[in-house]
């Protein structure tokens, strides 16, 4: 096995990896840890994984899958949302918090499969395809929930108008 | 908008708060692939202890390079498994752990090996079904009803046509060959009632491979090292072995008692290995490991008649402290193993070992003295998380998770009535309880979750009162039985899925999984490790982190 070749690849894939799960959870120190399950599992797999056509894309699959369920579990979901939620910008300082937690607020508010999906898309820049793979759904169903979501977001955000056709 | 939103979640997505703890997620990896390792071993064993197992031979001229992958070396097992609700469909004694490997002109082949090891094959029509095991690919299984004659033969990997000795050509797929022996008449030309005198040539990758009627023409391999030693008699613990199909309970080798006489061919720190003739008017020959200690070992027999399409006769893997050990005795000529990572295991007298297949590749390439080799698979793909519907997905190398407590009828039972009537837990379906298990004083009961999930629910109940409620997610399969735990300070309660039965518990406490319920007292599993068993394997664990 190529130590090295695997070192690069959890190296590469863990920030995006916290980004993505964080947006989609919630909670960063939960994100954290997923994140690392997912990796460990990769190590586990290694030899199959890196055969694959894309392993960034199998190991984001794994990390939603772990991230769905531990929602599901309930382990966290409604506790963590209503954490988040709850949060207010004037405990940060950074000039540009505020408009990250409206970010994570408007996010929170979509449903929890919607968010996924503006995850895939959006943040980690998947095509419809690959959407629908990793969030385990037909895609109708991420074209209707990316729209769907697109909206709920343009009503919760302020966007520049630069005249952009939305594209699902 | 969405190069906004884009640039906005980049902003909003935080950074990781420390540096990947790459070293610590590494042997976190490595620990699970041991555990997952395992809990498969049983299936594992399927796959590298067949009699022929799924080979992918090679012509002996062959020198390209060698890079297999998993899913070249294992065929027909990387189809995903048809599962309960599928087998049920089909009825029968279709398990469901077959595979769907082939459905053609309106006919369904199942395929699966059983307890042994050895393949079995399910054709299905639309009236009707036959159902044959067979230990050798090749062995042809016919079929007949009144709409025609079928036949299906299970054959080594490697092969993609077959020429039948009636002239037509016939793709195999997913390892099967499968034809009517009653051809359609060409149009125009006369009808014949001739059954297909097919003893079929296999064509492909491999070569050509003339399949044989009789099995008795394939030459029994030769094992130099058994002629040369001195036999010495059987010394195994107890006279007793663990056969590999059944890592559960140790019973007596068939055929061999510590009377049999075999040949140590090696013996060392991890332990000794005999070979041992079995049951000589049947060829059977039989590969057994004594572990150091002598308390512990393990075997596999097989005849041997394999040869012509499966040169490791018999294969063998144990659990020790470096890992899963694994084995197999091969005939004479056969001179070394290549891994598919370039290590070179040669072959000594007649027998193959590799101390940890742990970290090992999936695949290895067997070179025989006169050039020809032969590719196997040592270990199962192993998925990571199994999925059947997606198309990155591989099979799944286990079963899909079932709770059989919920075929269970809904039960009257009273003592839930308090519970009813005074529910500590949101999720708990409380029209639909399931009595799981019911032993000394402690009841448990099952429900599904009324939560949007599929999620089930226990309610443990103990002298009068409730000592635990929880509901938990479905295990993705069977190979985490204790993935999630609801702790009190009395009971530890698990919803394992079907197919651990037993969990041994620190202190020498043992108790039985009934109604896919685990219940352990806290206060001994505090007290160290202990092992859950069951017809899906055995795995240890050890939850004093998780209490703590």
């Amino acid at each position: 096995m190529d130590e090295s070749e695997l070192e690069a690849f959890c190296r590469r894939e863990y920030p995006r990896l916290v980004g993505a799960l964080s947006l989609y959870i919630g909670d960063q120190a939960v994100a954290e840890e997923i994140a690392q399950d997912t990796l460990a599992r990769i190590c586990a797999d290694w030899p199959s994984v890196r055969t694959k056509r894309s392993s960034g894309a199998w190991t984001h699959r794994v990390a939603m899958n772990l991230a769905k369920s531990h929602l599901r579990r309930g382990r966290i979901g409604a506790r963590v949302t209503a954490q988040a939620v709850a949060r207010q910008p004037h405990a940060h300082h950074d000039p540009d918090s505020a408009d990250r937690l409206s970010v994570r607020q408007a996010l929170v508010a979509l449903s929890e499969r919607q968010r996924a999906v503006i995850v895939c898309r959006y943040y980690l820049q998947m095509s419809v395809t690959e959407t629908a793979t990793a969030v385990r759904v037909p895609e109708g169903t991420v074209k209707s929930d990316t729209s769907r979501a697109l909206a709920q977001l343009r009503a919760q955000l302020d966007f520049v108008d630069d005249s952009e056709g939305v594209q699902p | 908008m969405i190069d906004q939103l884009t640039e906005r979640l980049s902003d909003a997505a935080p950074l990781p708060s420390a540096p990947l703890p790459y070293a610590s997620i590494r042997q976190k990896g490595r620990r699970r692939r041991r555990r997952r390792l395992a809990a498969k071993s049983l299936l594992l064993l399927a796959a590298i202890a067949l009699p022929v197992g799924l080979v992918r031979a090679f012509p002996p001229t062959s020198e390209v390079a060698f890079q297999p992958t998993v899913q070249e070396a294992v065929g027909l097992f990387e189809l995903p498994a048809i599962g309960e609700a599928a087998a049920n469909e089909v009825g029968g004694d279709i398990p469901s752990r077959a595979r769907l490997a082939l459905e053609k002109e309106g006919v369904r082949h199942y395929v699966w090996t059983d307890a042994s090891g050895v393949f079995c094959m399910a054709v299905v029509m639309a009236q009707n079904s036959s159902t044959n095991c067979m230990s050798l690919p090749g062995t042809e299984m016919r079929y007949s009803s009144q709409a025609g004659g079928w036949s299906a033969r299970i054959v080594p990997d490697g092969y993609t046509r077959a020429a039948l000795a009636d002239g037509r050509e016939v793709d195999i797929v997913n390892n099967i060959l499968a034809y009517a022996t009653t051809p359609d008449p060409p149009p125009g030309g006369p009808e014949t009632s001739t059954p297909a005198q097919a003893e079929p040539v296999l064509q492909g990758p491999a070569g050509e491979l003339q399949l044989l009627d009789d099995v008795s023409q394939i030459s029994e391999a030769m094992f130099a090292v058994l002629e040369s030693a001195v036999k010495t008699p059987l010394e195994t613990p107890r006279g007793r072995l663990r056969p590999l199909t059944n890592q559960l309970t140790t019973v007596p080798l068939p055929g061999l008692d510590s009377q049999s006489r075999g040949v140590v061919v090696d013996q060392g720190p991890r332990g000794s290995f005999l070979l041992v003739p079995a049951s000589p008017s049947e060829g059977r020959l039989c590969l057994v490991w004594v572990s150091p200690s002598q308390d512990d070992g393990s075997y596999s027999c097989q005849t041997q008649e394999l040869t012509l399409y499966w040169p490791l006769l018999t294969s063998i893997t144990w659990l020790s402290e470096a890992g899963i050990g694994w084995a197999a005795a091969v005939p004479d000529g056969w001179k070394e193993v290549v891994l598919a990572d370039g290590e070179t295991i040669p072959v000594q007298q007649n027998l193959i070992v590799i101390d940890d297949l742990t970290d090992a590749p999936s695949t290895a390439l067997l070179r025989h003295e006169d050039g020809s080799t032969v590719a196997f698979a040592i270990a199962a793909a192993d998925p990571v998380t199994p999925d059947p519907r997606g198309e990155l997905t591989e099979s799944p190398a286990l079963d899909p998770a079932t709770y059989s407590v919920l075929d269970q009828p809904v039960t009257d039972d009273p003592r839930f009535d308090r519970y009813r009537a005074d529910p500590t837990h949101p999720e708990v379906n409380l029209s639909v309880p399931r009595l799981a298990s019911d032993q000394e004083g402690t009841v448990a009961f099952v429900t599904p979750s009324v939560a949007a999930d599929d999620g089930i629910c226990v309610v443990v109940i103990n002298d009068g009162s409730v000592r635990n409620d929880a509901c938990f997610g479905r295990a993705e399969d069977a190979s985490e039985p204790l993935a999630d735990l609801s702790v009190s300070d009395e009971f530890t309660v698990a919803v394992v899925p079907d197919g651990w039965t037993r969990a041994e518990l620190p202190m020498g406490s043992v108790v039985d999984i009934t109604g896919n319920v685990l219940i352990m007292p806290t206060e001994i599993i505090r007290q160290g490790s202990g092992f859950v068993e069951g017809p899906a394997g055995r795995l240890p664990f050890d939850l004093t982190a998780v209490l703590d």
